[in-house]
């Protein structure tokens, strides 16, 4: 049952990124990273972590995902006014796809030959553990404290950042 | 805060058993290598920026495997950290999109071809 | 540890600074906190290795030395920026508490002894950098360099993190430490297949911030986008501490497997010393020039990375100043000349806009001649005993050849460093006497004499680390 369910979540998340590699459209393409992160998510849970299972679903979909739309639309407006047909469109020329395929196809051997090549063994058969969520939390709140706390100095620097840019004192320019 | 002396008890589960490590790391590893090929072949600053996603997603997802395998926590407070730089690091981005398209009405790299690519 | 703390504290009051009327106390109130946060640098120097927050951060001298040249680089940079008072569009405070801020991810990726404080220091530095690239918020190609820079930056993140992800999967620990310990314990099979393919995915990510080829093409374009003073900090900060923790990282952890990667990055160091110097000799634009010079030192740089040893991190402290120092001379006086003259409204970066310097800003051509002279690596500069540390450390490890490569493509240099130097000097040009704020002066004044300095006395530091 649940080697069903990874196995199928897996081709769900490989499934919608080779709909985002080829979406001429940036809106299916959107949605289908939807469906990426959704199966990720569950693949999360299966693998034992609850709460990032959950923090993704509340970060990259309610967060990043909803961004990303944001961002699609804010930025249409023009190729709109070419024609319904043209909505959203994207194109790729021939010669950067090869290039790209080529590169990609090479890293995909190298690593894949590495992975068969490696035999991993699980470390002790710690079968029962608490729930995840208390284990982040006093790892956050003990040997990872710096990083935490300096992890508000980036968010901080995010949050100017962005305001800075986007905002547009002058609208007539 | 009262502290809950009875936190339940999970066991690992059982897919972590029955699932090989190799087939986590095959997944992860096509998922970061479409997000590269989107990288190097789309156009579309928006859709490069999904493939990044991509990318960074392969990275959790292989972070979580191997926690749950080792039973070590610290692989998943990683992932926690990855995320909150992902978010911050769409923001940046995405102010950056918006401020461009006010300038050019346009988010095709294709179109920026001030500085040669 | 301490000007982490402190600089991390001063950004934010910096912000709060900006609500006040007066923008001209945002200056001095920076330069200020520049001053106690080098001052808390040096209140540990000598108390041996320290390590704080459960082994997060460590502190030695040799993360203070690295502290030092990334403090004082970036106390000139913020002098020489005026307080942004010339463009009305400016936003000083945003600047100057985001300059801060990056500062405190730069001091991070030279203490490092945790991956996550790496990733999080690296992503702390980028997103502000991204955000200051494009600060120019009118201008196209500000904006198209913010874009290149960020694209490329989140894509070399992904690279990172794969990479540390793959080095958790061999070892079990993100901690430099106890990665060391597993590489050079392990076995040949098994799991160390794994760990040489995270080292390299996660020195691809690094290099791609250092700007090494074949991971440079962004830097030319981003250089030459970014408002030049932003440019300058991108040049000098930003690959210092890429150096800094490309040193931790491998010195403190890959010691172990020293005979793999050694030829991967002696192999990029060539390919970038051929890019970075070949490519600087077909520029007309000075700024550019600068850019691919960036590239070429980052190649120099990489050379004292192969031989790591206790010679060749004493010549990356090293030549990372002189780097540093030369590099800001120059932007400096680029600045005040580009802003000079005008094409279109736009400053000029060009080869032609320093023709006839000398005539009218004869310290202008001199801080300009001595910088240049710098970064060719001519004796009796700063810049000469830095390769020359390197070179030796290089050899001493058996390196030769590459010592022999490095050398040709300084020659290189000199074509393209003295360019700049014969059209302030020999070609007629029309450029009035440029007014320099006092200050500005004294910096340039201070950063040449520095260079000459170290020129003449390069062992003035000498068993101090």
């Amino acid at each position: 049952m649940e080697v069903a369910a990874f196995y199928g979540f897996s081709a769900l998340a490989i499934l919608a990124a080779l709909f985002i590699l080829f979406s001429k459209n940036l809106i299916y393409g959107a949605f289908a990273l939807l469906l990426a992160f959704l199966g990720i998510a569950a693949l999360f849970v299966l693998a034992g972590a609850d709460f990032l299972g959950v923090a993704q679903i509340m970060i990259y979909v309610g967060g990043i995902l909803v961004l990303l739309m944001f961002g699609i639309m804010l930025t249409q407006r023009a190729i709109q006014q070419e024609g319904p047909s043209r909505h959203n469109r994207v194109e790729v020329p021939i010669t950067r796809k090869v290039w790209g395929f080529v590169i990609g196809i090479g890293i995909v051997g190298v690593l894949a030959k590495i992975i068969f090549s490696a035999n991993f063994r699980m470390s002790g058969d710690a079968v029962s553990r608490k729930s995840t969520i208390k284990t982040i939390g006093v790892e956050l709140m003990t040997s990872h404290l710096l990083p935490f706390e300096i992890a508000a100095i980036l968010l901080l620097v995010a949050l100017i950042g962005a305001a800075y840019l986007a905002l547009n004192r002058n609208p007539a320019q | 805060m009262i502290p809950n002396p009875n936190i339940p008890e999970v066991s690992i589960p059982s897919v972590i058993q029955n699932i090989p490590l190799q087939h986590y790391l095959i997944l992860s590893t096509l998922l970061f290598v479409i997000g590269i090929i989107g990288v190097l072949t789309r156009r579309n600053a928006i859709i490069i920026f999904m493939s990044v996603e991509l990318m960074l997603n392969a990275a959790n997802l292989l972070l979580i495997a191997f926690s749950s395998y080792r039973s070590d926590p610290s692989g998943q407070v990683f992932v926690f950290f990855i995320m909150a730089v992902a978010a911050a690091e769409v923001a940046v981005g995405l102010a950056i999109i918006v401020m461009i398209y006010r300038n050019t009405r346009n988010t095709d790299i294709g179109f920026l071809n001030k500085l040669k690519w | 540890m301490y000007p982490i703390v402190l600089l991390s504290f001063f950004g934010i009051v910096t912000l709060f600074l900006g609500f006040s009327k007066s923008k001209n106390i945002l200056l001095p109130a920076t330069l200020l906190f520049l001053i106690i946060a080098l001052a808390g640098n040096f209140l540990e120097w000598n108390k041996g290795p320290l390590l704080y927050f459960y082994d997060m951060l460590r502190v030695d001298n040799v993360t203070l030395a690295f502290n030092g040249i990334i403090l004082l680089s970036a106390f000139m940079i913020f002098a020489i920026s005026g307080g942004f008072q010339d463009n009305p569009d400016s936003e000083p405070a945003e600047y100057f508490g985001l300059m801060l801020f990056s500062l405190v991810g730069a001091l991070m990726m030279v203490g490092f002894q945790h991956l996550i404080m790496l990733f999080i220091g690296v992503e702390i530095l980028s997103v502000a950098m991204y955000v200051l690239t494009g600060s120019n918020k009118r201008n196209l190609r500000s904006n198209e360099a913010a874009l290149k820079y960020f694209l490329m930056g989140a894509f070399a993140t992904g690279f990172m993190l794969f990479g540390i992800t793959l080095l958790y999967g061999a070892t079990g620990s993100f901690k430099l430490e106890q990665i060391q310990g597993f590489a050079s314990n392990m076995q040949v099979g098994s799991e160390s297949y794994i760990l040489y393919a995270g080292l390299l995915l996660l020195l691809i990510g690094m290099l791609f911030k250092v700007s090494a080829a074949p991971f440079h093409f962004w830097t030319p374009d981003v250089y030459e986008g970014a408002p030049t003073i932003f440019t300058t900090f991108m040049s000098t900060v930003v690959k210092t501490a890429g150096f800094a923790a490309l040193f931790r990282l491998l010195s403190g952890s890959f010691t172990g497997v020293y005979g793999f990667w050694w030829i991967v990055i002696a192999a990029i160091a060539v390919l970038t010393l051929l890019v970075g110097n070949i490519g600087a000799t077909s520029q007309n634009s000075f700024k550019r020039m600068l850019a691919y010079s960036g590239i070429s030192h980052a190649g120099y740089l990489l050379i004292a990375l192969t031989a790591l040893s206790k010679p060749s991190q004493n010549a990356i402290i090293f030549y990372s100043l002189a780097y540093s120092l030369s590099t800001i001379c120059a932007f400096g006086v680029l600045m005040l000349v580009s802003k000079e003259k005008t094409i279109g409204g736009q400053p000029n970066e060009y080869y032609d806009a320093f023709n006839g310097l000398a005539k009218q800003n004869p310290l202008l051509a001199f801080v300009l001649t001595v910088s240049m002279l710098s970064l060719a690596g001519i004796p009796l500069t700063a810049g000469f005993w830095g390769k020359f540390f390197i070179f030796t450390s290089a050899a001493e490890r058996g390196i030769i050849w590459i010592t022999v490569i490095a050398v040709l493509m300084s020659t290189v240099g000199i074509y393209y460093y003295f360019r700049v130097i014969i059209s302030s000097y020999l070609k007629e040009g029309d450029l009035v006497k440029i007014r320099v704020a006092p200050f500005y002066k004294v910096i340039l004044v201070l950063a040449t004499f520095l260079t000459i300095l170290f020129g003449l006395a390069p062992g003035i530091f000498e068993g101090l680390i």
